[in-house]
């Protein structure tokens, strides 16, 4: 009996050792982006301080106020990556889920031979494909695009979806399949009604990595668009670090990672119950 | 350097680099400046995005930058009462500028190269110069504009367009791969110089290398 | 695995990927391959100089360099996020609802991007206005701002905590699934024989895990040889030119040199060594498996 007891002691002490760092943990995590939030509402003068404050003497929306109106206007940039994020995850969408389905449920010759090929590209790095692809995108009219770049982004992001959409099909048990198959379901309609809506954790998973990745990708985009007013989101982050004749603006770049993070964050939190899910049943076979 | 009357970029394999009277002084100068801890700290990781900041804190005497700066100083740092001079070389009578950044090119096989050349010369009409750019407090390319009316409310500017007279520009094919790329072999010259101490190696070194990259 | 479709349809579900692949990366790839063996520039034209390329590039000290930086901090970071991913995993394993939410925030930065984390990072770390000197000097760790990206260790030091703050959360995740389905039984069974956590953890948990720590493994190195951003916006390779990357050096190469031919190049090098390895570890992780 006392063994038990002290088996108690011993565990209720592990778990309260393990709340404590769990909470140390999440505020070291935090803390970065919540004083980087802090930064972005102090006024210029202020963030550019040396020595530094924590919080702000005074709160100012002006950093802000700089980031909307720069160049060509915040909102024309948010449109852009957001078109482009869209497209994107509709291109990996179209492509990853049947391709998942397929190496999951059938056996077609050669079939491990090809999923290594589709996962071969992500060894290779991306930027050297830039050139030849723009070479090529300028010939048959994409290369001021945002579809021509949401293809890039899709070519980033597609060996991850695969194998995701693999692992999340392959986690469903063949008997479901099975029964309905007997009932005369061809495959393209057994997808559709059955499985799809059985891996939905995946391909909302694919949908936010995909959304999350084309949003923060900076060098294609430079690349690949000319015009100012297609530019997207991280294009101003950089030219907002470059700044203002040979000295940063410590706030306005801090607001503009605000910017840029915000949307990431609200989906991630909106779909946090979808992908973790998702990531754990399907990332792990 | 200019100023001291050094040559420093190499045109091609066979032009010198980092050639002549400054070369050296000036570097010891600024490590001795950097040992006497009249340079910033924070001068040692900059690689030019943030190198106005410190003067801009008005802890800085002086201060290399551009006319740019005048006006930037005057609205965001009324406080900081600033002048203007050339770039010094080693001797008092030495004066030297950097004159560059906006440049015009056509293209070779532009189709449109008469009509370019027509914007050119247009560009360069007092029209152009005056009402286009001194009026908007733009430094004129041409040094004769100088003393104009749009300037004599802020003499500095005067100074400044006056300085493009006696400034060079660098004008080598491998410009950015000898200077403005990261980890640049110039770069590198000065932060092993002025930091390290290591002032004739830097040179060597930095010789070196100018002279393989102007060999591409 | 069902068997009662028909294997080939399973070919057209995957045909759309293959050749989407074929056209958007084996092609370009195909292109890639043959500038390098041109002196292709930026700017245009360029002459068929076959493999004179490769030969520049085996003899380039400064790729080298770039290379043997890369693998330091491929070998350096990889295990240190396997570790702490792990350690987080045995950390928030349980479903309750602290951990889930521990779980949610630690993973939180893996969606931000590697540019604005970077960005981010690169203002803390800053001598002048940065807050983690000012964190340094309130606990009186160090009595001066500290210049973090002009010291090679300072700076790495700095690039592989702010790396490690962004990406341990997604190893995280993977050990985390791979910890939940192990059975309770084993663990119960070792309980009862008188094993502690410990002994737990590194005799059943860490190797019924080995897969995920592989595989997690290898994407980690994968990214770590492909790293760019980071260096790119916070050290531009300096000091003294020392923290850049192979793909950093690419970049430069290519885009600010002009030398398409040689970047496209040194790109195919890069991948056939970032190939190798991969081999390597994958041959290196079936052995464990078996073992």
């Amino acid at each position: 009996m006392s063994v038990a007891l002290e088996r108690k002691t011993t565990r209720s002490s592990a778990v309260l050792v393990v709340q404590i760092i769990s909470v140390l943990i999440c505020i070291i995590m935090l803390l970065p982006i919540v004083m980087s939030f802090f930064a972005s509402v102090k006024s210029p003068a202020e963030a550019n301080l040396s020595p530094p404050n924590y919080f702000p003497i005074v709160y100012s929306l002006s950093n802000y106020a700089k980031i909307f109106s720069y160049q060509a206007g915040l909102g024309v940039y948010v449109w852009n990556s957001l078109v482009t994020a869209l497209m994107s995850i509709a291109i990996c969408l179209c492509l990853a889920v049947p391709a998942g389905y397929g190496f999951a449920r059938f056996n077609f010759a050669y079939k491990e031979a090809w999923f290594l090929l589709l996962l071969s590209t992500m060894m290779f790095p991306f930027q050297a494909l830039l050139v030849p692809l723009y070479l090529m995108f300028a010939k048959i009219g994409l290369a001021n695009s945002h579809l021509g770049l949401a293809i890039v982004h899709s070519i980033i992001q597609l060996p991850f979806s695969i194998y995701l959409m693999r692992n999340s099909f392959e986690a469903v048990p063949a008997e479901i399949e099975d029964a309905t198959y007997v009932d005369g379901c061809r495959s393209f309609t057994s997808l559709r009604r059955i499985m799809l809506p059985l891996v939905l954790p995946g391909v909302v998973t694919v949908a936010l990595f995909a959304f999350v990745n084309s949003w923060n990708e900076f060098i294609s985009a430079l690349i690949f668009l000319n015009n100012e007013n297609s530019f997207t989101v991280p294009i101003l982050l950089v030219a907002v670090r470059i700044g203002h004749m040979g000295a940063i603006d410590w706030g306005a770049l801090q607001a503009g990672v605000m910017v840029s993070i915000v949307p990431c964050v609200a989906v991630y939190l909106l779909l946090q119950r979808y992908y973790v899910s998702g990531l754990l049943n399907g990332a792990v076979k | 350097m200019w100023g001291s009357g050094a040559h420093v970029l190499p045109a091609g394999p066979d032009d010198k680099a980092l050639d002549g009277p400054g070369v050296k002084e000036v570097l010891t100068m600024f490590h001795d400046m950097w040992k006497d801890k009249i340079i910033p700290e924070s001068a040692q990781q900059d690689n030019g995005t943030n190198f106005f900041a410190t003067f801009e804190t008005g802890k800085v005497g002086m201060q290399g930058s551009g006319g740019f700066a005048i006006s930037a100083l005057k609205k965001d740092h009324p406080e900081i009462n600033f002048g203007i001079a050339y770039l010094p070389g080693i001797k008092p009578e030495n004066a030297s500028s950097f004159v560059g950044g906006d440049v015009i090119a056509i293209p070779k096989g532009s189709k449109h190269a008469d009509m370019a050349k027509k914007f050119i010369q247009w560009a360069l009409t007092d029209e152009a110069q005056l009402n286009g750019l001194a009026k908007n407090l733009i430094l004129p390319a041409r040094t004769d504009l100088a003393d104009n009316e749009f300037f004599k409310a802020e003499p500095r500017y005067i100074t400044t367009a006056k300085a493009v007279a006696i400034g060079q520009t660098p004008w080598v094919f491998h410009f950015n791969d000898m200077v403005n790329a990261d980890g640049s072999p110039w770069l590198q010259m000065l932060q092993t110089a002025i930091f390290d101490g290591k002032i004739d190696e830097a040179i060597a070194t930095a010789q070196d290398a100018l002279k393989t990259i102007a060999s591409n | 695995m069902s068997l009662t479709h028909q294997p080939r349809t399973g070919f057209f579900y995957v045909l759309p990927a293959i050749v989407f692949t074929c056209v958007f990366v084996l092609y370009p790839l195909t292109q890639l391959f043959y500038i390098s063996l041109t002196d292709r520039t930026l700017l245009g034209g360029g002459h068929y100089i076959g493999f004179g390329n490769y030969t520049r590039a085996f003899a380039d000290k400064a790729f080298w360099q770039a290379f043997e930086f890369t693998i330091l901090y491929t070998i350096f970071l990889t295990p240190v996020l396997m570790a702490l991913g792990f350690l987080l995993a045995l950390l928030t394993v349980r479903n309750t609802g602290l951990s889930r939410f521990t779980r949610g925030v630690i993973f939180l930065p893996v969606v931000i991007g590697l540019a604005s984390s970077s960005l981010l990072w690169v203002w803390l770390f800053d001598q002048q206005v940065g807050l983690i000197n000012r964190v340094l000097m309130d606990l009186n760790i160090i009595s001066a701002p500290w210049t973090w990206f002009n010291i090679f260790s300072r700076g790495f030091a700095a690039i592989c905590f702010s790396v490690t703050w962004k990406v341990v959360g997604f190893g995280m995740i993977l050990f985390v699934a791979a910890l939940q389905s192990v059975g309770r039984e084993l663990e119960e069974a070792a309980i009862i024989d008188g094993a502690s956590y410990w002994q737990r953890v590194w005799r059943i948990l860490v190797p019924l895990s080995r897969r995920t720590l592989f595989l997690a493994a290898l994407i980690s190195a994968i990214g770590s040889m492909l790293a760019f951003d980071q260096f790119y916006i916070m050290t531009g390779g300096g000091p003294r030119g020392q923290t850049f990357t192979s793909v950093y050096f690419v970049y430069q190469n290519s885009f600010v040199f002009f030398k398409l031919g040689y970047g496209a190049a040194l790109s195919i090098i890069l991948a056939v060594f970032i190939l190798i390895g991969s081999i390597f570890q994958m041959w290196l992780s079936r052995r464990g498996a078996t073992a």
